[in-house]
């Protein structure tokens, strides 16, 4: 079982779901493990939140859905990332990196002397 | 669907509300039984999997909840802007669609232009003379009141100023009641004399029409009694005229029949009365108008009480009747049969018209349902060459709905397209019928189209899309997937079925056009008998015009005649002119005036109706100059004036009627006082030439010149403007403050007096001819058409020996089984509906048979024509050519 390492910063979900589904359509479970895998079971979405988000986000038009089946042959609902998810992920991933940067420029300051 | 290619549709339509729920359960359903599996296959027992999956799920039904919940609105909100984006993207295909096939689209507009047209016209004239002839808000309860006095053989008389007053005491009934007198005026004092129309009114007027002054005030019931009589308010429009629309016209006298009025009021702008009606003033009431109630010169409007139900109203008008025959100062001899009886303002005003738009109205209807039967018809031609785009979209997955919304687009499109320029086209022909109707029917003058026509339009507009965008619609949506496999077999039963629908449209267009043919022959038929009649004098090259001498400054009776022999005088030496005369009222004028009379010598059988004849007064030579025959005994001469005997002239009618083969020339007759009859002269009609004759006792105008005014009547071969300016001159010349007005061609008042016949034959004959038109460009069309669609079947049968001529035949016989039907039908609903035409026939029965057999050999004959075409074309089908081309 795996630990939960790091707790998920606030706002981030969209874009770590947006940034997912720009390699494909995924189904809810899959986002999750997509996501523990890449991080190495180091970053765990809490399943919770995650329907909300995808509903919502599928809400502002950012992502499409579609019943289909997985390799078992289970039905299982997929998301998509739209035209319009796209270039939303675009601007979310600007803004992540001038927040990191920000946030890496004070933590890396020196103090006043 | 679920097993659907995610591909074809890459975002799913939200759903409704129960099906919200369920994705939401499946959803996380399929979440947590994988999770248990994927556990279960790490080694976990099943419990621990379980458990383990719903601790890292969390709350399970608050997170479902949160996520139906966006379900919900989201569905909510798609499905406004879906219904928006397929309207826009139905209407973005309807307009593609239409522009890729102009012949059709040009064709269907117009078409339906035309019908809406005609309506817009028709119903603009309804709206104006039938429905609101008057802008005020309580139209509805607005009635005229009127006398029927059986024993005098009168109907529909007008009141006496007791009568109207005492109407006005019944608050029961009436919240308010006015008498109008009608009035005309000399407006002098201000550049060249003029003739106004106005109307003096006891009663409350203002109230009756509940109408408040535009500006200044209105006068009220009692100034008719306490001598303040002398004021005036006018109307909106000759305030404009006459003051230049100024508002410190208001206490500014006018000079009316030479007395000075102050102008106290102007009416509102939408406040026309009589429609003409320029001055109104407060009626001069003097002791014989007050205590006479034989005198009926008030039209009495009253204002119905409001919670007085309109079903109780006769009973109430019937209880004052009964009240006045209680009273011994108010009752009518009994044997005389007096009843009041009322009729709704609005149809007292419509008058003659009235039928006359009612038969329009019901012509416009068929003119427009045809055309809507011809769209019809285009559509389901085209359908056919769209069979393939409709199959190729249902195959798309289009649905049956989608399809036949669509196409109900198109429809509308069309219809709207048509509604616009059927406005166009209605105001222009409203334009016209204002100019042609308006001279001799002034109900016609100042009709516009407005908002209820509008209202109308677009409600028709909307009729005819549903009327023609039915069948095809439903043809469409039936049709669906099949018609691209039914492509290639032209013989199958959509098609048969296509063709049926297509025939019995046609068989309904010939069937509505045929009445409408038939109802305009009948009127043609019908004017043609009038112009046949003898009027009963010869009015062409006859000027007439009007003299009024107003009391003030003509106060003794004998200077009125004095006035008018020199006129005549002066006439005289007018280049041309042969014959001079006046009389007080003209033929086919407006004014009656009937009273009893009795013949000395021959008593009325007891039990018998009165003798009744109209009084006319005339001076000098009019019999000459007007062209009635003298059949016995003398013309009035310049010995019958003042202080010598009564002299009277009857007519044939009075002659026949109560004298038989006697002579009543020297016979002595009392209509008020003795008179001897000295002459016989022809009887005319008096008021229209389908009138009977009316028994008519003509006095000499010298020897009572009690009018004021006489019409002059001058027989002459000059050009009615050059008499006219002698007339003018002479005049002028004796007094110039005397207008001379309602200057007229004798010719041109009869030729008036058929205005509204005339105009309903000339419109209705229009209609029929247009629908005419319509019905037999379908037949034409649609046999075209179903020949060209067998053509496989004709080059089968000439394959196998057939002559071209038996295809012909063939061709013709079935255009005419369509055609046949149709006309049995029209001539059948025709006759079920000539009752409508009844009251304005003349001479001809509403079921004439000669009409009809006219009428209908002329449809055949335009059907045989239509028919011909396609029918030459399938005796030239190429049997080669035919079987090849499938």
């Amino acid at each position: 079982m795996p630990t939960t390492d790091l707790e998920l910063v606030r706002g981030t979900l969209d874009l770590l779901l947006l940034k997912t589904l720009s390699w494909g359509p995924m189904h809810g479970l899959g986002v999750v493990r997509w996501i523990e895998q890449v991080t190495n079971q180091r970053l765990q979405v809490e399943e919770g939140a995650l329907y909300p988000a995808l509903h919502r986000l599928e809400e502002r038009g950012w992502l499409g859905s579609e019943w289909g089946y997985t390799e078992k042959g289970r039905r299982a609902k997929y998301y998509e990332l739209t035209a319009e998810g796209r270039r939303q992920l675009g601007h979310e991933v600007t803004k992540w990196s001038h927040y990191t940067e920000a946030v890496r420029l004070v933590l890396t300051s020196e103090g006043a002397r | 669907m679920s097993d659907r290619d995610p591909s074809r549709r890459p975002f799913r339509l939200p759903l409704g509300s129960r099906a919200v729920r369920g994705e939401v359960t499946e959803e996380m359903r399929f979440h947590l039984e994988e999770r248990i599996e994927e556990l279960m296959e790490q080694g976990h027992s099943r419990e621990v999997a379980e458990r383990e999956a719903k601790a890292r799920f969390g709350n399970l039904p608050a997170i479902s909840k949160e996520v139906a919940r966006i379900g919900h609105r989201r569905a909510r909100r798609h499905s406004i802007g879906a219904t928006f984006e397929a309207l826009g993207r139905d209407l973005r295909f309807a307009v593609r669609g239409l522009a890729k096939s102009p012949a059709f689209t040009v064709t269907a507009v117009l078409t339906l232009a035309l019908g809406i047209g005609a309506n817009a016209a028709v119903f603009t004239a309804v709206n104006g003379v039938l429905l609101r002839p008057l802008d005020v808000p309580s139209l509805d309860r607005l009635v005229v009141i009127q006398q029927d006095v059986k024993g005098l053989n009168i109907s529909g008389a007008q009141l006496s100023a007791p009568q109207v007053n005492d109407l006005a005491l019944h608050t029961d009934v009436f919240e308010s009641v006015t008498g109008v007198a009608g009035g005309s005026f000399n407006l002098t004092g201000s550049g060249e004399p003029q003739r106004l129309t106005g109307a003096r009114t006891i009663g409350g007027f203002f109230d009756v029409f509940s109408v408040q002054p535009a500006l200044g005030r209105f006068y009220r019931p009692e100034d008719s009694e306490n001598g303040n009589h002398r004021v005036a308010v006018l109307s909106h429009g000759f305030w404009r005229g006459w003051a230049g629309g100024d508002s410190s016209v208001i206490g500014r006298p006018i000079e009316l029949n030479g007395l000075r009025y102050e102008v106290i009021g102007v009416l509102p702008e939408n406040f026309k009365y009589r429609r003409t009606a320029q001055v109104f003033t407060p009626f001069e009431m003097t002791e014989r108008f007050r205590q006479n109630r034989g005198i009926w010169s008030f039209t009495a409007v009253g204002l119905r009480r409001s919670d007085l139900a309109e079903s109780r109203f006769s009973a109430g008008l019937g209880a004052i009747v009964a009240k006045w025959q209680a009273d011994p100062a108010r009752a009518a001899p009994s044997e005389m049969g007096f009843s009041l009886t009322s009729l709704p303002f609005v149809s007292f005003w419509a008058g003659e018209l009235r039928p006359l738009l009612r038969i329009l109205m019901a012509a416009v209807v068929l003119v427009l349902l045809i055309a809507c039967a011809n769209v019809a018809n285009l559509q389901l031609v085209r359908s056919v060459a769209r069979e393939k785009e409709i199959a190729v979209r249902a195959a798309m997955g289009a649905g049956k709905w989608p399809i036949m919304r669509q196409l109900f687009v198109e429809s509308a499109l069309v219809a709207g397209a048509g509604g616009v320029f059927g406005l166009i086209l209605g105001s222009v022909a409203v334009g016209a019928l204002a100019r042609q109707g308006g001279t001799s029917l002034p109900a016609l003058q100042s009709l516009t189209l407005g908002g209820p026509v509008f209202l109308f339009i677009a409600a028709v507009t909307v009729l005819s899309a549903i009327a023609f965008g039915t069948a095809p619609a439903f043809r469409a949506g039936r049709m669906g997937l099949q018609g691209v496999l039914r492509d290639a077999s032209r013989g199958s039963s959509a098609g048969l079925s296509r063709g049926r629908a297509l025939l019995a449209s046609v068989a309904v267009q010939v069937a509505l056009s045929v009445m409408l043919l038939l109802g305009a022959g009948l009127l043609i038929r019908s004017l043609s008998q009038l112009l046949r009649v003898d009027p009963g004098f010869q009015p062409d090259q006859v000027l007439t015009f009007r003299v009024s001498l107003p009391g003030t400054t003509y106060a003794q009776p004998a200077q009125r005649a004095v006035f008018f022999d020199q006129l005549t005088a002066r006439l005289a030496d007018v280049p041309g002119v042969t014959a001079i005369g006046g009389i007080s009222d003209l033929p086919f004028g407006e004014g009656r005036n009937s009273s009893p009379f009795t013949i000395d010598g021959k008593p009325v059988a007891p039990g018998a109706a009165e003798r009744h004849a109209d009084m006319r007064f005339v001076q000098a030579d009019y019999f000459r100059a007007i062209g009635i025959p003298l059949k016995r005994g003398r013309a009035f001469s310049p010995a019958d004036r003042e202080g010598a005997p009564i002299a009277v002239i009857i007519d044939e009618s009075l002659a026949r009627r109560h004298f038989g083969d006697e002579d009543p020339v020297g016979r002595t007759i009392n209509q008020g006082r003795p008179a001897l009859v000295v002459g016989v002269v022809g009887a005319v009609k008096q008021g229209d030439l389908s009138e009977a004759d009316y028994p008519t006792i003509y006095y000499a105008y010298a020897q009572a010149p009690w009018y004021q005014a006489l019409y002059v009547t001058l027989r002459g071969t000059a050009a009615p403007a050059e008499l006219t300016r002698h007339a003018k001159a002479a005049v002028s010349e004796l007094d110039p403050a005397l207008p001379v007005f309602d200057i007229r061609p004798m010719a041109a008042r009869v030729e008036d007096s058929l205005g509204a016949r005339r105009l309903a034959m000339l419109v209705l004959t229009g209609f029929a001819a247009l629908a005419l038109l319509l019905a037999l460009l379908g037949v034409y069309g649609v046999l075209s058409y179903t020949t060209s669609r067998r053509a496989h079947e004709l080059g089968i049968r000439l394959a196998l020996g057939a002559v071209p001529g038996d295809l012909v035949r063939m061709v013709l016989a079935g255009g005419l089984a369509v055609t046949g039907a149709g006309l049995a039908a029209g001539v059948l609903g025709f006759l079920l509906l000539a009752r409508l035409l009844e009251s304005v026939l003349y001479g001809v029965s509403p079921r004439d048979p000669a009409t009809i057999a006219v009428g209908a050999a002329l449809l055949l004959l335009g059907a045989m024509a239509a028919i011909y075409l396609p029918a030459r074309r399938a005796a030239r089908v190429d049997p080669i050519e035919a079987l090849r081309g499938e």
